[in-house]
């Protein structure tokens, strides 16, 4: 598993800025969040929180037992749609899903540990869309072109922090500019 | 509502746009009663600091009367009077527990754009670049303010509009500059540039128990003000040779212990070149024209301190080992002015530190791009244009 991530992590790395299938893969990103670990845990594990941290990446519903329907809109107006399965759940330690049906093989994981001193706990988000299984190009077509796992891992996380520690996320939705009707998307 | 809209370089247009909203449960609605300019707008409106787009609305020091809260506000409510710092601090992180406001790690909403140069986001600032998270700024009729419980500072009755409005940005700023000059009794600080930034400054750096103040400059109008209203002794840089060596005359062959720089990326206004390149999300920011910090570096005496309040981007032929082998010690910071308004608004009611002296021109927010030329190119000695909407 590990390994795995090392050796897709350096193909992402190898392959940044090149074609869209090299993207995919797998990234890893840590973020420190001033919370203990339960609750943290306990925040990821409710689909409301997921739904709101995920919105960067698409809608994120809750599908029944342990089950999330990822519903994502790529940049040519596409609607791709796939389920995860919860496949590991060690409460205040590691939260694993799998793709569970859908075109897009996908899986995650979520691992917390305490930081040192009392900085609260560091946040590991893992995240793959492997092209192992399924038509590669297929996949990179369907996610589209500006797909960026690493930044979306980054942002997912950035998101998931600051609405526990603050209760909400940092946005300029809506806000007024002098663009277009008078109002920013 | 009406509100100053950026479309370009020297472009400022007053426009109608829509009235902000509650988006966040922390939000507040501020109806705006002051606003005024800062000389990190020009940066921006002269084409230096990139990531601006066409019909951003500008503008980051500001104060007024809260309209309305959003469900999760429990202690600023409607009709209270406030004083909101430039940066957007959520109190809650570990920077806002250590009173680093400004670089707190939950206000910016496009992190990734700021990643790519600083390594890690900040806050975000109202009405300043993409870069600081896009906000709209304050020269409107309304403004948004995320966190008003932590961002909101109530005015004290009695205080007029002008002797607050600096709260929210050059009184703080100019406060911290001094404070990070650590100041022991009889130091001497000199402080490079008599803008509304250099002038707190220097009026901060007697309150912390300097036993000396110097400010540099070439506006007659403003050195006038460093002497009149800040007590300070002045420099035309004109009018000498060279500064560093009045100053090391001045002290005694030692410099002054602890030199504030209040001028930033456009001593001598020229150009810095930048790439923006809004697809990649990169930000690259090119040469400044450093001549104030570099003379502050060589002037410092050693084991000194410097302080950077001055905006800059990614400075080339900076003179790094000057500043290493003279053992001087580097602070700066965009202002964490939470951490400063309650300490300045105790100093406005004692009558210790008025910074009203700055608002030398009061404009409409109509007439708000006559004011920003006028404070660009200081014309009739404007030190900072203040807008009323
Ligand atoms: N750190 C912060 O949070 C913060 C906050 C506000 C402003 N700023 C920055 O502080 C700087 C000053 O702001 P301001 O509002 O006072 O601007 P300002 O434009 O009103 O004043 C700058 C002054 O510097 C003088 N100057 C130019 N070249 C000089 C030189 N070589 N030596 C001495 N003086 C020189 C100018 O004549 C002018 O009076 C700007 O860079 C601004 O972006 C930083
Ligand atoms: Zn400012
Ligand atoms: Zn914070």
């Amino acid at each position: 598993m590990v390994t795995d991530v090392i050796r897709d992590r350096a193909r992402v790395v190898r392959g940044a800025g090149a074609a869209a299938a090299e993207r995919l893969g797998a990234v890893e990103r840590s973020l420190t969040i001033e919370r203990p670990a339960e609750d943290l845990y306990r925040q990821w594990r409710d689909p409301q929180v997921m739904k709101q941290v995920m919105a960067h990446l698409g809608v994120v519903t809750p599908a029944g037992e342990g089950r999330l329907h990822w519903l994502m809109v790529n940049p040519t107006g596409q609607v791709v749609e796939w389920d995860t399965q919860l496949v590991e759940d060690r409460p205040g330690e590691v939260i694993r899903w799998a793709t569970a049906n859908g075109p897009i093989p996908n899986e995650g994981s979520v691992r917390f540990h305490a930081a040192p001193g009392d900085r609260g706990t560091v946040v590991t988000l893992c995240l793959r869309f492997s092209p192992q299984s399924g038509p590669i190009g297929d996949i990179a077509a369907r996610l589209g072109k500006n797909f960026n796992l690493r930044n979306l891992t980054g942002t997912a996380l950035r998101r998931f922090k600051s609405l526990a520690e603050t209760g909400e996320i940092p946005t300029t939705h809506r806000q007024p500019s002098g663009r277009g009707a008078g109002r920013d998307e | 509502m009406r509100a100053l809209c950026w479309n370009g370089v020297n472009d400022l247009r007053v426009q109608t746009v829509a009235d902000p909203e509650i988006v966040n449960p922390h939000d507040a609605i501020l109806r705006v009663t002051m606003s005024t300019t800062c000389g990190s707008d020009l940066h921006f409106i002269d084409g230096y600091l990139p990531t601006m787009e066409p019909g951003d609305i500008i503008g980051h020091e500001f104060m007024g009367v809260v309209e309305e809260v959003g469900p999760e506000v429990r202690k600023i409510k409607k009709g209270d009077r406030v004083v909101v710092p430039s940066s957007i601090s959520c109190g809650a992180c570990h920077y806002c527990k250590n009173q680093l406001y400004s670089l707190c790690d939950n206000t910016h909403p496009k992190p990734e754009l700021q990643e790519a140069t600083l390594g890690y986001p900040t806050a975000g600032i109202y009405g300043y670049t993409h870069a600081f998270g896009g906000y709209a700024g304050a020269h409107a009729q309304y403004v948004r303010v995320p966190h008003a419980d932590v961002d909101c500072f109530q005015v004290p009755e009695g205080l007029r509009d002008e002797q607050v409005i600096f709260l929210s940005d050059a009184a703080p700023t100019g406060y911290m500059g001094a404070e990070f000059c650590n100041i022991q009794p009889g130091d001497t600080v000199a402080v490079w540039g008599c803008g509304g930034v250099g002038l707190m400054a220097q009026k901060s750096a007697w309150l912390l128990g300097a036993g000396r103040v110097i400010g540099i400059d070439r506006l007659p109008e403003r050195l006038h003000m460093a002497r009149e209203h800040a007590g300070a002794e002045t420099i035309d840089y004109t009018e000498v040779e060279s500064v560093v060596d009045v100053l090391r005359e001045m002290t005694g062959g030692r410099g002054p212990d602890a030199c504030i720089d209040a001028v930033g990326m456009e001593a001598h206004g020229t150009g810095v070149d930048y790439a923006y390149d809004r697809v990649k999300q990169a930000l690259r920011l090119h040469t400044d024209r450093g001549t104030a910090l570099r003379e502050a570096i060589t002037a410092c005496a050693k084991g000194g301190t410097l302080a950077i309040l001055g905006v800059y981007g990614v400075m080339d032929k900076f003179p790094l080992g000057v500043m290493m082998n003279k053992g001087l010690t580097v602070r700066a910071a965009q202002q964490h002015g939470q951490r400063y308004i309650p300490r300045l608004l105790e100093h406005l009611r004692k009558g210790e530190l008025d910074p009203s002296f700055l608002a030398t021109h009061r404009f409409s927010l109509e007439d708000a791009p006559t004011g920003y030329r006028m404070f660009k190119n200081k014309e009739q000695g404007c030190v900072r244009a203040v807008f009323t909407p």
